[in-house]
């Protein structure tokens, strides 16, 4: 009759955002997990983020925002301001880059939530983090494939230790 | 008990999430699964009091069920109600 929920709502992206959306639209923030490894290693599947409404005039390279693209709507790194577009790319994808209006921009993320850890996505240090993984944007696939071997390498260690 | 007040049920997809409309966050986390019956209790109890005797009365009179059957599903549905945090005395 009634169950709560799970970790991964089994609903449609495009379903699930159109509430996301209208909830920033209506000024509140918003608390959901991410599906999708496509801002590995910044945000991962199953971690949980706080987003809150994106207000256009204050968006700055580095931002992590929920933004209505050519490929729909997704939670992106905004790599380029432009003056009325902006050009996102996921920290996990290596080529891929999308764009969306500013009209288009609902909310942007300001904290990641992974196990017992929680960090600030908008502050200096982040951003700066993000500066260095952005430069070797040429080589990371490489670095992503090491990263993700090494995600599975201590994910194995920490289940043979329980 | 009541359903706390203002809660509001938004349909997402074939699920539902509880929107507070006073609180500035909403948790995308908890999303419900309610069937029709669960959809239709949730509309009659919002903003009276209520006991799980009325509520099995409630289904018993709109689902012809039996009172035990009635009763069984009340007693899952409150315990959810208040794990939940949805109901306030």
């Amino acid at each position: 009759m009634f169950k709560s929920g799970t970790a991964y709502p089994p609903i449609p992206n495009n379903v699930f955002f159109e509430q996301v959306i209208a909830c920033l639209n209506e000024g509140k923030n918003i608390v959901m997990y991410v599906q999708g490894n496509s801002m590995f290693p910044f945000i991962c599947n199953g971690d949980k983020i706080l987003l809150a409404p994106a207000e256009s005039e204050t968006l700055r390279l580095g931002d992590i925002v929920l933004a209505k693209t050519q490929i729909g709507v997704i939670l992106h790194r905004v790599i380029e301001l432009q003056e009325n577009l902006i050009v996102l790319a996921g920290d996990g994808n290596t080529k891929q880059v999308e764009h969306a209006s500013l009209d288009e921009v609902f909310g942007k993320v300001f904290i990641v939530y992974r196990g017992k850890l929680a960090w600030d996505a908008s502050s200096f240090k982040s951003r700066l983090i993000w500066r260095c993984w952005h430069i070797f944007r040429p080589i990371r696939r490489v670095l992503l494939a090491f990263l993700k071997r090494l995600t599975k390498l201590t994910r194995t260690n920490d289940e043979d230790k329980r | 008990m009541r359903i706390k007040d203002k809660l509001i049920l938004r349909h997402v997809g074939n699920d539902y999430i509880i929107i507070e409309p006073e609180r500035d966050t909403v948790d995308m986390t908890k999303v419900f699964s309610l069937n029709e019956s669960a959809v239709w209790l949730w509309e009659e109890l919002n903003g009276i009091d209520f006991t799980e005797e009325y509520m099995a009365e409630l289904l018993m009179k709109k689902y012809d069920v039996s009172k035990e059957r009635a009763l069984e599903d009340v007693y899952k549905l409150i315990t959810i109600f208040k794990d939940q945090g949805l109901i306030c005395k």
